[in-house]
C-alpha cells in the first residue's frame, strides 16, 4: 500500500520529466502458448489459445487474430472424472447477430468485428460450471502439452451494494459494497461491474454504456486481513484499456454517474487465480514506474502462460442514487 | 582452521618485532635538521634496505649490521649515509632547495604514496562548495560519486554504489554513529548540511579493522566543532532551501557550541498562493535538518563532545472534498557523546555512546478507510577506540563496541469504518551485537609497511519474536513464539584485514590489500531504487549475514613538478548472502508474516580498474577519474540461476572535475561525467489478454538491456565581492548550471501501450523518461 502511494509521491520528482520514443532492439526469444480461459458458475467454459509474440511485432486486429491457435486439442476434466472435448468456434463462420450475442456472453467485446477470432467451448449442458467443482484443462498443440487446474469456489453474495457520491463531484461517485466474509476458510474475490444504461446523447447514443462486465484496476482481493469480518469496500469504475469513449476521457473517467443502472458481478476465485490477477495488476501498475521491479505474471498454466479461471458468480444490480440501503 | 592460524601469525609477528629490539648490537641516534628533530625519517641499512623510522623525538634504534652503511632520508631533505663507528649515529640532514609550493606538495605526496592505506579519498569541503551544485544545494554524497569506483544510483540522486556493493553496504558515519537513510526527497539531496561537518573521508578498499558491519565502504563524516574563541554566524539562501549556522564559546576557550539547520520552503512559499477553496489546499512537502553540538575541553588532554542530529521529510496530501488525507513522514535521529583523552604521549582513547533511529510512517485516510504503516530501526551502542604507539615501528589500534538493535520491519493498522482488519501483530526483531578489533601499523622497513588487523564480531537475534512457520500462509500460518531475551540465532566471525605498501621510488609506491567483512544487516528493497520504504532487517535464523572478500592492488605515483598525483587500483570483490525479495512480492506480504520469509539469498562479484589523476595545488585543481568495471549477481531463483549484471553495473565510468581560481573574486568550477547506461529488464515478448483487453509483457533475462549512456556537463561560478577588512561580515554568491547542454539522460525505459484492440488502434512503443534538463541555480551565502 505504502509503495503504491509513493508512486504518487514520485510525481513530485517527475515534475520536470520529459519522455521521448526510442528504438530498442529486441532479441528473438521463443514463442510460448498462452491460455486464457474461464468457467463461471452457470456458464459454459471459454478458452482462447494464442502464441506470444516478439514485443514489437505488429498489433492490428488481423495480426492479433493470426496469433490465435485454431487447431488445438482441448479437453476439460470435471472433478477428475468427466471429460469434455472443447470445440473450436471461429467468428468468420458466424452471422453478425450471433457474434454480438457471443461478444456479450463471453465478455469479448472485439469479436463482433471483422477479424477472425477463434475460441474453444462446448455447449454440452453437463459442462456448465458448477460451484465447488474442479476443472482441469488438457491441451495439445502439435507436440506441446499444457495443463491447468481451477476450481469454482462457492459464490459469496455481497450483503449490499450502493452508490455514493464523491464529495468533490456533483453527480459522480463510486460503488460501495458490504461483504460478510465466511470465517475460517480461504476466500478470494474478483469484482466486476457493467453499466447497463444506454448513452442518451453523443456519438454512442443508444448504445449500452458498457457492453460487457469490466473489472476495475486491482479488482481482486483475498481475505487474509479480514477473514470472517463484515466490512465496506469501494471500487471506482473500470474501463476498457485505451477506450476513446467520451466518458473515459473526461472528468467522468473512473466515476459512475448518478442515475446509471449498474450490474455488479462479484466472483469467488481460488488462490491461484487470485495470484495470477494480483501479479497481473502489479505488472500493469509497474509499467512506466521507475520505482517498480519488472515482474512476470504468475500463471496457473503448466507449460505455458496465461490463466484458467473458475468464477463462483453472484450478480446484483443497483441504480446510482446516493443512498445506502 | 585458517582464521586461528592468521591470529597466531598476527601475535607472532608482534612478538618477534618486540623481541628483535630487546637484543644486543643496537645502534641508536637522532635525525634532525639543525633546528628541529625530524619525526618519521627513514633510517635504513643501504645494502639490505632493512630499517626503521625516527620517533616523535627524532630518535631511532636499529640492529647493527656489519659491513653496511646506515642511511637516513626524509622527504624534502638530502639523503645522508654514514658508516657507523660506535653505537650512536646522529644524522643532520640538509634541506633540499625547493620552492615553497613544492615543499607543501611534498607533504601531500608523503600521505599519498607513503600511507599504507589504499582506496581512501579525503574530500575537500572547500572545493566541494565551489563545484557545481544540483539546484544550488552543496551535497557531499553527490561529490563522492565523482570519484573512481563510486557510482551514482541515478539522475540527481545522492545514493551511491561502491565497487559493486549495494547501497546498504555503505557505512555512513556521522562521527561514531551510522546513518541509515542519508537522503531527502527520494534521494535527491543528502541529509548532510555542509556547514555542520568537516572534510569527509571515503574508504572504498582496505577497510581498517576499526570499521565493521558493512561490506563495501565507509564514509566517515566528522561533525564540525564550534569555535572556542569567537562567535560566528552564517548561512545561505538557495532556490529550494535555506541554511544557517551559529557557533561560538559558551565558556571561552573551554566550552563551545555549534548549531546548524536547513529547511526547504517550497511549501511555505507556495502555500499563500493556493486559493483557500482549492481541493488540495493543505498539501505540502518539506524536509529539514538540525545539527547541534556542544564541545568541552575538560583539560589539556581531555575533550567531551555531545552532538545531536535530527532530520525529517514530510509529505502531505490533502483533498478536502474527497476526504483524502495522506501524510508520510520519514527521517533520522542521532544523538551521541564522545569522550577523548590523551592518556600519555603513546596512548589515546575515545569512549562513546550513541542512539540512532530511523523511522518511516504512512498515515492515510479516505472516507471511512484508514491505514497506518510503520517501519523503524533503533540502535543503542557504546564503544571505545584506542591507539597505542608501541614503538616507533608499531602503532596499535584496538577497540570494542556493543550494540542493541530493535528493528520493526513492517507494521500496519487498517480499518474500514468500525471494522479493524487483521494485519498482524507488531513483530519487532531484537538483536545484540558485539565487536572487538585489534590492528597494527607496522613499519617493517623504510620501504615496506604493513597494516594488519583482526575484527571479531558477534550477532545474536533474541526474543521476543514470533516466527511464522509457513511462509506465505498469512494469518493462518502456525507460529512459534520466543520469549524475551531467548537467543534465537547466533552468528559470529573473524574478519582479517591487511594492507601493505612497498615504496618503489622516491615518488612512487605499490600497495595491496585484502579485507574480509561481515555484515549482519540487510536492506530489503522491493523497488530497484533506494526509497524510504526500504526495510532494514537483521540477520536471523533464516537469513545469513552478508560476507565479502576484497582484493586490491594499486600503483601510486607523485608528479611533484605538476603538483599532481596519479594512481591505478585494481580490485576483485566477492559477496555472499546478498538478499533480494522473491519475485512478485508485494509490500503487504510482510504483514502476518516475517519479512525474511519473503527473501532469497544469492551472491555477487565485481572487478574493476580505477585510474585517478589529481592536481591539488595552484589556481587550477581538480581530478580525472576513470573506472572500468563489471558487477554481477547470481541468485538461483532469478535468471535461471545464471549470473546477471547488477542494475548499477557500469562498464565505463568517467569523471572530470576542476576548479579554477581566476582572481580573489571569481572561482569557476566544472564537472563532466560519463557512464555506461544502467542495466535494465525489459519484456522481450508479449501476449494479448482478450478478457481484459491488455497487452502483457514477458520478461526473460534479468537486466539484459542497457539504457543509453549517461553524460552531463555542469558549471559553476563563485563570486566573492570585495569587502573592506573592517567589516565584520562577508558574503558570496554561487551560480550553478546543472546539465549545461540539457542532455536528455535516461532515467528509465519502459514499453508503452496506447489505443485498444476493439478500435484497432493499438500502438506499442519504447519510451525513455528523462528527469532534469538544464537547471540553473543561485545561492547566496553569508558569514558574520
Amino acid at each position: 500500500m505504502e509503495f503504491r502511494i509513493l508512486k504518487y509521491l514520485s510525481l513530485v520528482l517527475l515534475f520536470a520529466a520529459c519522455e521521448k520514443e526510442i528504438q530498442v532492439d529486441i532479441p528473438q526469444d521463443p514463442q510460448q502458448i498462452v491460455v486464457e480461459g474461464q468457467i463461471e458458475s452457470g456458464s459454459a467454459p471459454i478458452v482462447i489459445l494464442t502464441w506470444s509474440q516478439s514485443f514489437f511485432s505488429p498489433v492490428n486486429l488481423e495480426d492479433i487474430a493470426n496469433t490465435v491457435i485454431k487447431d488445438a486439442d482441448i479437453k476439460m476434466v470435471v472433478n477428475s472424472k468427466d471429460t469434455f472435448q472443447l470445440n473450436t468456434f471461429c467468428t468468420k463462420n458466424l452471422p453478425d447477430s450471433v457474434k454480438k450475442i457471443l461478444a456479450r456472453q463471453s465478455g469479448l467485446d472485439f469479436i463482433s468485428g471483422d477479424a477472425d477470432f477463434c475460441l474453444y467451448t462446448t455447449f454440452n449442458p453437463e459442462a456448465i460450471g458448477v460451484p465447488a467443482s474442479t476443472y482441469q484443462l488438457l491441451i495439445k498443440v502439435g507436440n506441446s502439452r499444457l495443463s491447468a487446474l481451477t476450481k469454482i469456489p462457492a459464490p459469496v453474495a455481497l450483503d449490499s451494494i450502493w452508490y455514493k457520491k464523491d464529495a468533490a463531484r456533483d453527480t459522480l461517485g463510486f460503488i460501495w459494497s458490504n461483504l460478510s466474509d465466511p470465517a475460517g476458510k480461504y476466500n478470494a474475490y474478483r469484482w466486476f461491474a457493467c453499466r447497463i444504461s444506454v448513452y442518451k446523447s453523443g456519438p454512442n447514443k443508444g448504445q449500452q454504456k458498457d457492453p460487457v462486465f469490466i473489472a476495475p484496476y486491482s479488482s481482486v482481493f483475498e481475505d487474509e486481513f479480514f477473514d470472517g469480518l463484515n466490512f465496506d469496500f469501494v471500487y471506482n469504475r473500470g474501463s476498457v484499456p485505451g477506450s476513446d469513449k467520451s466518458d473515459d476521457l473526461s472528468i467522468e473517467a473512473g466515476y459512475y454517474k448518478e442515475g446509471d443502472t449498474i450490474a455488479v458481478k462479484f466472483c469467488s476465485i481460488d488462490k491461484d487465480v487470485f495470484t495470477y490477477y494480483r501479479t497481473y495488476y502489479t505488472a500493469i501498475g509497474n509499467t512506466g514506474s521507475p520505482f517498480a521491479t519488472p515482474t512476470n505474471i504468475k500463471t496457473n498454466v503448466v507449460g505455458g502462460l496465461g490463466v484458467w479461471a473458475g468464477y463462483g458468480v453472484s450478480i446484483d444490480t443497483l441504480v446510482a442514487i446516493d443512498q445506502r440501503p | 582452521m585458517q582464521l586461528p592460524k592468521l591470529a597466531l601469525l598476527f601475535l607472532l609477528s608482534l612478538g618477534f618485532s618486540l623481541l628483535g629490539f630487546s637484543q644486543e648490537g643496537i645502534i641508536s641516534g637522532k635525525v634532525f635538521d639543525g633546528d628541529q628533530v625530524l619525526t618519521g625519517a627513514n633510517v635504513y641499512w643501504k645494502k639490505t634496505n632493512m630499517g626503521t623510522v625516527s620517533d616523535n623525538k627524532g630518535a631511532f634504534k636499529i640492529k647493527l649490521r656489519e659491513n653496511d652503511t646506515l642511511c637516513a632520508s626524509f622527504l624534502g631533505y638530502e639523503d645522508l649515509c654514514i658508516v657507523p663507528t660506535g653505537t650512536t649515529v646522529n644524522f643532520k640532514l640538509q634541506e633540499k632547495l625547493l620552492l615553497a609550493k613544492e615543499v607543501e606538495i611534498v607533504g601531500d605526496k608523503k600521505e599519498f604514496t607513503r600511507d599504507v592505506n589504499m582506496g581512501i579519498q579525503k574530500m575537500d569541503l572547500k572545493q566541494i562548495e565551489e563545484l557545481p551544485a544540483f539546484m544550488g544545494e552543496v551535497d557531499i554524497l553527490k561529490s563522492i560519486q565523482l570519484l573512481p569506483g563510486v557510482q551514482s544510483s541515478g539522475e540527481g540522486n545522492s545514493g551511491y554504489y561502491v565497487r559493486g556493493g549495494g547501497p546498504d553496504q555503505n557505512l555512513i558515519l556521522l562521527d561514531k554513529a551510522p546513518v541509515y537513510n542519508a537522503s531527502h526527497l527520494l534521494g535527491l539531496f543528502s541529509i548532510f548540511n555542509h556547514q555542520a561537518i568537516e572534510d569527509p573521508t571515503l574508504i572504498k578498499g582496505g577497510m581498517p579493522a576499526r570499521y565493521g558491519n558493512r561490506l563495501a565502504s565507509v564514509l566517515d563524516i566528522p561533525s564540525k566543532t564550534g569555535d572556542f574563541e569567537n562567535h560566528n554566524f552564517g548561512g545561505g539562501i538557495g532556490l529550494i532551501a535555506s541554511r544557517f549556522f551559529a557557533e561560538g564559546p559558551i565558556a571561552k576557550g573551554k566550552v563551545s557550541y555549534l548549531v546548524a539547520g536547513r529547511r526547504t520552503y517550497i511549501d511555505a512559499i507556495a502555500g499563500p498562493f493556493i486559493p483557500d477553496d482549492a481541493q488540495a489546499k493543505g498539501s505540502s512537502y518539506f524536509f529539514y535538518d538540525l545539527n547541534a553540538k556542544i564541545s568541552a575541553k575538560l583539560s589539556d588532554k581531555e575533550t567531551l563532545d555531545v552532538s545531536f542530529y535530527t532530520g525529517d521529510d514530510v509529505f502531505r496530501y490533502v483533498n478536502k472534498k474527497s476526504e483524502i488525507n495522506l501524510r508520510i513522514p520519514w527521517g533520522n535521529l542521532v544523538a551521541q557523546a564522545i569522550y577523548k583523552k590523551n592518556f600519555s604521549e603513546k596512548l589515546t582513547g575515545d569512549i562513546y555512546f550513541y542512539y540512532d533511529q530511523y523511522d518511516f510512517a504512512l498515515e492515510s485516510q479516505f472516507d471511512q478507510f484508514s491505514i497506518a504503516v510503520k517501519s523503524s530501526i533503533n540502535e543503542y551502542s557504546a564503544g571505545s577506540d584506542w591507539t597505542y604507539q608501541l614503538s616507533p615501528y608499531h602503532k596499535l589500534g584496538f577497540g570494542t563496541q556493543i550494540s542493541r538493535n530493535v528493528y520493526l520491519p513492517s507494521f500496519a493498522e487498517a480499518s474500514s469504518g468500525s471494522t479493524e482488519f487483521n494485519t498482524g501483530e507488531k513483530n519487532q526483531l531484537y538483536s545484540n551485537q558485539a565487536a572487538l578489533y585489534v590492528m597494527d601499523s607496522w613499519t617493517a622497513s623504510p620501504l615496506f609497511s604493513l597494516q594488519y588487523g583482526l575484527r571479531f564480531s558477534l550477532f545474536q537475534h533474541v526474543g521476543p519474536f514470533t516466527r511464522y512457520l509457513e511462509p506465505g500462509a498469512g494469518a493462518t500460518s502456525p507460529t512459534k513464539r520466543y520469549p524475551k531475551n531467548q537467543v534465537i540465532s547466533s552468528h559470529w566471525g573473524v574478519e582479517p584485514r591487511i594492507s601493505a605498501r612497498m615504496i618503489t621510488g622516491e615518488t612512487n609506491s605499490i600497495k595491496a590489500s585484502y579485507t574480509n567483512n561481515i555484515q549482519y544487516m540487510h536492506l530489503a528493497s522491493i523497488s530497484p531504487v533506494s526509497l524510504p520504504t526500504d526495510i532494514w532487517i537483521p540477520t536471523s535464523s533464516k537469513i545469513k549475514p552478508q560476507t565479502g572478500n576484497q582484493y586490491a592492488l594499486g600503483y601510486f605515483q607523485d608528479l611533484p613538478s605538476w603538483f599532481t598525483e596519479f594512481s591505478v587500483e585494481l580490485y576483485y570483490k566477492d559477496m555472499q548472502n546478498l538478499v533480494e525479495y522473491k519475485e512478485n512480492t508485494n509490500p503487504e506480504d510482510n504483514l502476518n508474516d516475517n519479512v525474511d520469509n519473503q527473501l532469497v539469498q544469492g551472491r555477487g562479484f565485481s572487478y574493476g580498474a580505477e585510474f585517478f589523476i589529481k592536481r591539488k595545488k595552484g589556481n587550477f585543481n581538480g581530478w580525472f577519474g576513470y573506472t572500468y568495471s563489471s558487477t554481477q549477481r547470481v541468485f538461483e531463483e532469478f535468471n535461471q540461476g545464471n549470473p546477471f549484471p547488477a542494475k548499477y553495473d557500469r562498464t565505463h565510468d568517467l569523471s572530470l572535475v576542476g576548479t579554477y581560481k581566476l582572481s580573489d573574486k571569481w572561482t569557476f568550477g566544472a564537472n563532466f561525467v560519463f557512464g555506461t547506461g544502467n542495466a535494465i529488464s525489459l519484456p522481450t515478448t508479449r501476449y494479448f489478454s482478450f478478457f481484459d483487453g491488455r497487452v502483457l509483457g514477458v520478461y526473460k533475462d534479468r537486466n539484459s538491456f542497457r539504457m543509453p549512456n549517461y553524460h552531463r556537463f555542469d558549471l559553476s561560478a563563485t563570486y566573492y565581492p570585495e569587502i573592506k577588512k573592517s567589516k565584520k561580515y562577508k558574503y558570496w554568491w554561487v551560480f550553478s548550471i546543472y546539465n549545461v547542454y540539457s542532455r536528455q539522460n535516461p532515467y528509465f525505459l519502459y514499453f508503452d501501450v496506447e489505443g485498444n484492440l476493439g478500435a484497432n488502434n493499438l500502438k506499442l512503443s519504447a519510451k525513455q523518461v528523462s528527469l532534469f534538463p538544464i537547471l540553473p541555480s543561485v545561492t547566496w551565502n553569508f558569514e558574520f
